[in-house]
């Protein structure tokens, strides 16, 4: 009985869907066009090492299961093991289980110390007690689609006003205030090689001190990390660093 | 052997979430295609036309197949493995109604009204966007209703449970703590993460409930605004516990078809295993943080807590593996359809759980959040892992509900390899693309330097769409007609009618 309701119900179910979909495609105002495929480079000599690293671990896994999965597993599926390996295997698991019990709590202990050598962490706790001298305060101002700065003299930037880009200079430690006017945005900084190398989450009503030092001369590109709207792929600017 | 009753009953049950799960599942990944080739360049869509068929899309694929089909098929393996009885189909009917309704809220919402808040609408984003308040108060309507689905859900878990006679501490896995023998054993392996879910998801919702509900209120100008960073906390505390609503149904279900077809009572290492699933119970709630590391203004020990209790959490996941690797590697198993997917799912779930520790460290996580290595990660998990022992689990029964053969079906094997092969090259795209920085949700693939392989991934996605639809073919066709069904049953069970 439940099936057959099921039945029915999923025929209405997806047509209602389709036309769903159908009318948000066509009455948007953008409407939807076919266009060409973007053209792009790709430059591997640009990757730093963490994205290698990343990288290898990662495929190198792909490559090590994909044998596994055609050379090893299948054979071993197929065929049977005797009886007493059964049994044997029964009295290693008592035998072994403190052992294991004992690997497992010194890698946790291990976990607790990973955390505590990060620079974001470094960072983060630095938030409460770190004020800039005045000259290498900025303030961030995230909103709804992109960013402003002010300053009290950084760089070659001398006035107090907003400003859509800023100046500043290599190897300084700055400290940002970033706040946002309407809802959540990010804080994404990309090196001149558009590698990101830092980011931050701007949440509504709280100042968010961010330390950045730049260690590159060239431009470096402020990118919107968090889905803000409509215009989130247009939220970006930039930091000339001399 | 002749089947109790209250076994046909729950797997009419959860036959009835699978193919609808599936069926939502093939409308969802068609959305994620549109959305990809749009981010290419070649059928271009406007911006808010993108973000509205993600958001779609993520809560369609995400919740509307992957957790509702896990609750689906959490009611067979569940009556399966205690051997006893639901304890109240009439809930289970209703939260599956329940739900549908506000699949459908969701749709208005979003289709209709153009909301588009990302599938975690992270607030207030809600109330700074370019669609009406009745999209917003439609979609969140509808998210409420998944919510008290969910809750009934956990609910009729832990009731069924006892009203089979069994004590809810050892469900938990605490059984271990007690008896160092595995014979002594009494409660049901398989349906030890169920029982941890629904416990877990109990606890999880509410404050998230709390959250949808004042947002509502907030739509309708009762409340005014809430603290954006509370809500944050409140949104992720539920966010990461219910991923565990898709993984932890999908393990009971591994144990339970490891140990069908294996022919063994218990698994390899067993005390172990529920040891795992007891501290799983204890920490299970607590890793939510991590999702919010980059949010610099809170205080430190938050991250800290939350990296270390997320190393912990893995450690179910590693004895479960070594449990179920194991007890396969002992036992003969028959190589068809539904192992394929049953070792394809223990593959990746390995494997996206690599990533998944990558990105739980603060170190590495700076450079990944939100970027698209984020969603390649948790498309390795959900879509190559998790949704094949779905989809192992629905066809399972499905055959054997209807008697119509799926796995030597011709076009099951061309789902399965169009699935594998298609996924695998999209997601690796995405993962190097998330290296580099590449945007998550993000209508244009920023930033530029690497929009190659936004363009290479569209064959592989069609591949993969292709497959998934395949799989929504296989599983919905046996049900075009249902009286030979009925008379299928006739043969099989002549006394029952
Ligand atoms: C053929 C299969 C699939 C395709 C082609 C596909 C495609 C996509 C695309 C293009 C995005 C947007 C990524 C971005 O942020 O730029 C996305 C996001 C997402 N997908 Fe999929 N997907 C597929 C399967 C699935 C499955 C099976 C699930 C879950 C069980 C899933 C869950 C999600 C979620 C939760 C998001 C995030 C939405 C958001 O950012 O708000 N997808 N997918
Ligand atoms: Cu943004
Ligand atoms: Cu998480």
């Amino acid at each position: 009985m439940f099936i057959k309701n099921v039945v029915k119900f999923l025929l209405g179910l997806t047509i209602f869907a389709v036309i769903s979909l159908l009318y948000a495609l066509f009455s948007s105002p953008g409407g939807f066009k076919m266009g060409g495929m973007q053209t792009s480079t790709f430059d591997l000599s640009k990757w730093s090492i963490v994205q290698f690293s990343l990288f290898s671990i990662q495929f190198g896994l792909v490559v090590f299961l994909v044998i596994l999965y055609f050379g090893f597993a299948r054979k071993s599926l197929e065929n049977e093991v005797p009886e007493e390996t059964h049994k044997k295997i029964e009295v290693f698991e008592k035998k072994y289980f403190w052992i294991a019990i004992s690997i497992l709590l010194v890698m946790l202990l291990l976990t607790v110390a990973i955390p505590l050598t990060t620079n974001q962490l470094a960072q983060a706790r630095d938030n409460r007690t770190r004020i800039s001298s005045s000259d290498t305060l900025i303030y961030a101002h995230a909103f709804q689609f992109g960013f402003e700065f002010k300053t009290n003299g950084t760089g070659s930037v001398t006035n107090n006003t907003w400003m859509p880009t800023l100046t500043l200079i290599k190897d300084k430690l700055y400290e940002f205030v970033l706040f946002t006017s309407d809802t959540t945005h990010g804080f994404g900084v990309y090196s001149p090689q558009n590698l990101l190398v830092d980011q931050s989450q701007i949440v509504p009503g709280y100042n968010t001190h961010f330390l950045m030092k730049f260690t590159e001369t060239g431009v470096y590109t402020i990118r919107c990390m968090e889905y803000c709207g409509a215009g989130h792929q247009i939220m970006e600017t930039t930091i000339t660093v001399a | 052997m002749e089947e109790k009753d209250f076994i046909k009953e729950a797997k009419e049950l959860s036959i009835g979430y699978f193919i609808t799960g599936i069926l939502v599942l093939g409308l969802a990944v068609l959305l994620g295609f549109i959305a990809r080739t749009s981010q290419s360049g070649m059928f271009v869509i406007s911006p808010s036309m993108f973000y509205t068929l993600i958001t779609l899309h993520g809560m369609l694929a995400f919740v509307g197949w992957g957790t509702f089909v896990a609750m689906g098929l959490t009611w067979y393996t569940l009556v399966k493995a205690l051997n006893a009885p639901l304890h109240s189909v009439k809930l289970v009917r209703f939260i599956y109604w329940n739900f549908m309704t506000g699949a459908a809220m969701l749709i208005i919402g979003s289709f209709w009204g153009g909301f588009a808040g990302s599938w975690v609408f992270l607030y207030p984003i809600t109330f700074h966007g370019n669609w009406p308040a009745w999209a917003s108060f439609f979609w969140t309507l509808g998210v409420i209703l998944a919510g008290v689905s969910i809750i009934l859900y956990g609910l009729e878990i832990l009731l069924t449970i006892r009203s089979a006679g069994y004590s809810l501490w050892d469900s938990w896995g605490f059984e271990s703590w007690k008896k160092s023998d595995v014979n002594d054993y009494t409660f049901p392996i398989a349906a030890v993460p169920l029982s941890i879910i629904g416990i877990g998801m109990i606890i999880a919702t509410i404050p998230f409930a709390y959250l949808l509900i004042y947002q509502l209120l907030e739509i309708l100008g009762v409340v005014g605004t809430m603290d954006a960073l509370l809500a944050k906390n409140l949104l992720w505390w539920f966010g990461h516990p219910v991923v565990y609503l898709i993984l932890f149904p999908v393990v009971g279900m591994i144990y339970q078809m490891v140990l069908d077809n294996t022919g063994r009572k218990r698994l390899i290492g067993e005390r172990l295993t529920k040891l795992g699933w007891s501290i799983a119970f204890i920490v299970q709630n607590i890793v939510g943080a991590h999702h919010i590391y980059m949010d610099l203004v809170q205080s430190a020990w938050i991250p800290i807590f939350s990296q270390v209790s997320t190393y912990v959490i893995v450690l179910p996941s590693v004895v479960s593996l070594y449990a179920i690797v194991g007890t396969i590697l002992i036992a003969k198993i028959e190589w068809n359809l539904i192992t394929k997917y049953l070792v394809t799912t223990i593959i990746f779930w390995f494997l996206a759980g690599i990533s998944g520790i990558i990105q739980a460290t603060m170190a590495f996580n700076v450079f990944v959040h939100n970027s698209l290595y984020i969603v390649a990660h948790f498309h390795t998990m959900a879509l190559l892992g998790l949704s094949s022992m779905l989809f192992a689990t629905g066809f399972y029964i499905v055959q054997d509900y209807t008697g119509v053969d799926i796995q030597n079906n011709r076009w099951a094997n061309v789902g399965f390899w169009s699935i594998m092969i298609g996924a695998l090259s999209f997601t690796s795209m995405w993962f190097i693309q998330g290296m580099w920085g590449g945007i998550r949700r993000d209508a244009l693939s920023t930033p530029t330097n690497l929009t190659i392989l936004t363009d290479l991934s569209i064959p592989f996605m069609l591949l993969t769409v292709f497959g998934i639809l395949v799989n929504v073919y296989l599983a919905i066709r046996p049900f075009a007609n249902l009286n030979q069904i009925d008379v299928y049953h006739e043969e099989k069970n002549p006394s029952t009618n």
